[in-house]
């Protein structure tokens, strides 16, 4: 049994159950989260090509598996990075019970799983591109919903993607066809620039982050969130694989020197955007795009700690962002607007989602006791010594990106007092509680989520010592 | 030039127009049918049989399904004040950057001939500026579609492989099924929207 097919095709029956179930969406969050769960454990522990005996019978599941001249494999180079994919699908997936994302999240969502799966598996990995734009078709599909048509986002994100995916299948032809080394210079700087191209539209690179805060004013906030995370993932762990594989692009020092002045750049600018916003969820998107800044400045440091951190980082967005959005989504469906005037007094009324709204965008601005400090702050040291610039230029992001939240906060906390306050579900109370605890402990006990992350990294062997 | 490359160059430029500044919608996507046959041309007379026909057909079911969505709805006229002179100006000046780019980047990179070469070229560039230029998902969907079009033509010289091909036409019918989604979710809405109103 081929472990790649017997993972895309359990993904594709979960998805047909998922648009089978579309008008119970309650039971889909347990269906779509546990399913998505159990394919994850089962990627990270089932070990490939080697035989199992389960109930008596014995089984084993080969690592790769041939379609029309490509290879998909399943092996200890990617597991950790698929498991990671399905694990982080699978917590967004519980939360849409009770953030109630729109009717085509979980089909959509698991549709999207299974191609950036497939983009982390296909051999030679540069075809990555067709499935990361197969990814970005599913995503337009849920950011268009019925009440919210979100066209400006969805077709911003289609036109990226496929400029990401033509620059990179042009780069993957130029890596297998003229043989790319630092030897040849004029070759090296083209295909460099193509890929640097690709990686920046996937990695949400300022001007190509436009979709997000397009689709956050006409989407629900919580499908933007689920696709802003598992796409800028999938694109960070594309980075990874290319500067694996290919030892010369780690040589070239314009590419890495790129991506760290476009990961400073990142952090400035959506920080000093976020704090402009007049949008609670615009917001976000801004310091979505601070957060990937500083997950880029890690990686660009070359090392492996570098490496490794810049998956921490992404491990712990998956809680903040993922704890913002569903905070989020709870006060629209009571407040019916995320702009200035709708969020007064939104503390009062709705305390539960809109503490989980701030500790999550305090996670996300990496204020310490929250998840997203003690990875930026292993960034910041990392830089202090070496280039002070650059680590002013982020402890600045940090603190504007903080003050941010701090305004909204003052406004949530705002308005007239005695107003009724919303009342909220058990269930709907335990999920935001949750959801702050999260990031609370893991910001206190990093320690809890880095062992799991450095396990997700371990197969990158050409990276990680 | 061959007379055949310089018959594949009026065909790509009179689709390239039409998809951009065609009246209509369905003159955008008579361009779109149009670019796919000349992009098989293209690559059936490089001797790229199998992949000349795969993109056809790919194509021209994109282009079915985009008809589907609109086909049936009073077409939408351009109106005298809608800057068309601009337009046309506006497609014109990148269409002849676009083109002469494409000639000189891919020739550079893989020796594709010079009418494929300026052909792709056009067609991506003129592609991106009507998405920019585009009111709504309809044109913006057409407009990356020919864009696409553009880029295989180019490529389909370059990689043989049958996976990718595949691949490709996939995306190529993807593309346009959230496109026809999207058109329908936007005019089920203003529908809604003029009921009510």
């Amino acid at each position: 049994m081929s472990a790649p097919m017997l993972l895309v095709v359990a993904t594709v029956l979960l998805t047909g159950v998922a648009l089978g179930m579309g008008r119970r969406p309650r039971a889909m969050a347990w269906i779509a989260g546990g399913g998505a769960g159990t394919l994850g454990m089962a990627v990270l522990l089932v070990p490939a090509d080697a035989s199992l005996t389960l109930f008596g019978v014995g089984i084993k599941f080969s690592s790769q598996v041939q379609l029309l001249g490509r290879a998909m494999v399943l092996n200890a180079a990617n597991r950790g990075l698929v498991a990671f994919l399905f694990l982080a699908a699978a917590f967004l997936f519980l939360g849409g019970w009770a953030a109630s994302p729109g009717r085509h999240f979980y089909w959509a969502g698991l549709a999207m799983v299974a191609s950036l799966a497939c983009s982390l598996m296909i051999e030679p990995f540069l075809y990555a591109a067709v499935f990361l734009m197969v990814s970005a078709m599913t995503g337009a599909l849920m950011l268009a919903e019925t009440h919210a048509p979100a066209q400006r986002g969805a077709i911003r994100l289609l036109a990226y993607y496929t400029l990401a995916m033509m620059a990179i299948l042009l780069a993957g032809w130029l890596l297998e066809r003229t043989g790319v080394s630092a030897g040849a210079p004029e070759l090296t700087r083209r295909t460099g620039l193509l890929l640097a191209l690709g990686v920046a539209v996937v990695l949400l690179v300022p001007p190509f982050h436009l979709w997000v805060p397009a689709a956050m004013d006409e989407s629900h906030p919580y499908n933007v969130a689920f696709l802003v995370l598992l796409m800028n993932a999938a694109g960070l762990f594309f980075l990874l694989r290319l500067l694996e594989a290919n030892a010369w692009l780690r040589e070239v020092p314009s590419f890495l020197s790129f991506f760290r002045v476009a990961g400073i750049g990142m952090v400035t600018y959506g920080s000093l955007t976020g704090l402009a916003q007049r949008r609670f969820g615009r917001m976000l998107a801004y310091l979505a795009v601070a957060d990937g800044g500083a997950a880029l400045v890690a990686i660009s440091a070359g090392g492996a700690s570098g490496y490794l951190l810049g998956l921490g980082l992404t491990g712990a967005r998956v809680l903040s962002l993922g704890c913002w959005a569903l905070g989020l989504s709870v006060l629209r469906l009571r407040h019916s607007t995320d702009d200035e005037a709708g969020m007064t007094g939104a503390l009062v009324r709705s305390p539960w989602a809109s503490i989980a709204a701030l500790i999550g965008a305090l996670g996300m601005a990496a204020y310490p006791m929250t998840c997203g400090f003690p990875g930026r702050w292993a960034v910041l040291l990392g830089h202090a010594s070496g280039d002070v610039v650059a680590a002013a230029l982020m402890l600045a992001g940090g603190a504007v990106a903080v003050s941010a939240v701090l305004r909204w906060t003052g406004i949530m906390a705002g308005g007239p007092r005695g107003r009724e306050p919303h009342t909220l579900g058990r269930g709907e109370v335990l999920f935001l509680g949750g959801g702050i605890a999260l990031c609370l402990m893991v910001g206190v006990f990093p320690q809890l989520l880095f062992p799991w992350l450095l396990r997700a990294a371990a197969g990158l062997a050409g990276l990680t010592p | 030039m061959t007379i055949g490359e310089v018959v594949f160059l009026l065909l790509g430029v009179l689709a390239g127009g039409l998809v951009v500044l065609g009246p209509g919608r369905r003159w955008s996507l008579a361009g779109l049918v149009l670019a796919y046959l000349t992009q098989a041309l293209i690559l059936e007379a490089s001797g790229a049989s199998i992949a000349a026909g795969a993109k056809l057909i790919a194509g021209w079911i994109a282009c079915a399904i985009l008809f589907m969505t609109v086909g049936r709805q009073p077409e939408a006229r351009l109106g005298p004040g809608s800057g068309w002179s601009f337009r046309g100006l506006a497609v014109l000046l990148v269409a002849l950057a676009a083109g002469g780019l494409g000639l000189n980047g891919w020739a550079t990179m893989a020796q594709i001939p010079p009418a494929p070469a300026s052909i792709s070229g056009l067609w991506m560039g003129v592609g991106l500026l009507g998405l920019g230029m585009a009111g709504d998902a309809f044109g913006a969907g057409v407009a990356l579609l020919l864009a696409m079009a553009g880029f295989e033509a180019a490529y389909g010289l370059m990689e043989t492989s049958l996976a990718v091909l595949a691949l490709l036409a996939m995306i190529q019918v993807g593309v346009a099924l959230v496109v026809s989604y999207m058109t329908q979710v936007a005019e089920a809405r203003s529908g809604d929207e003029a009921k009510s109103g």
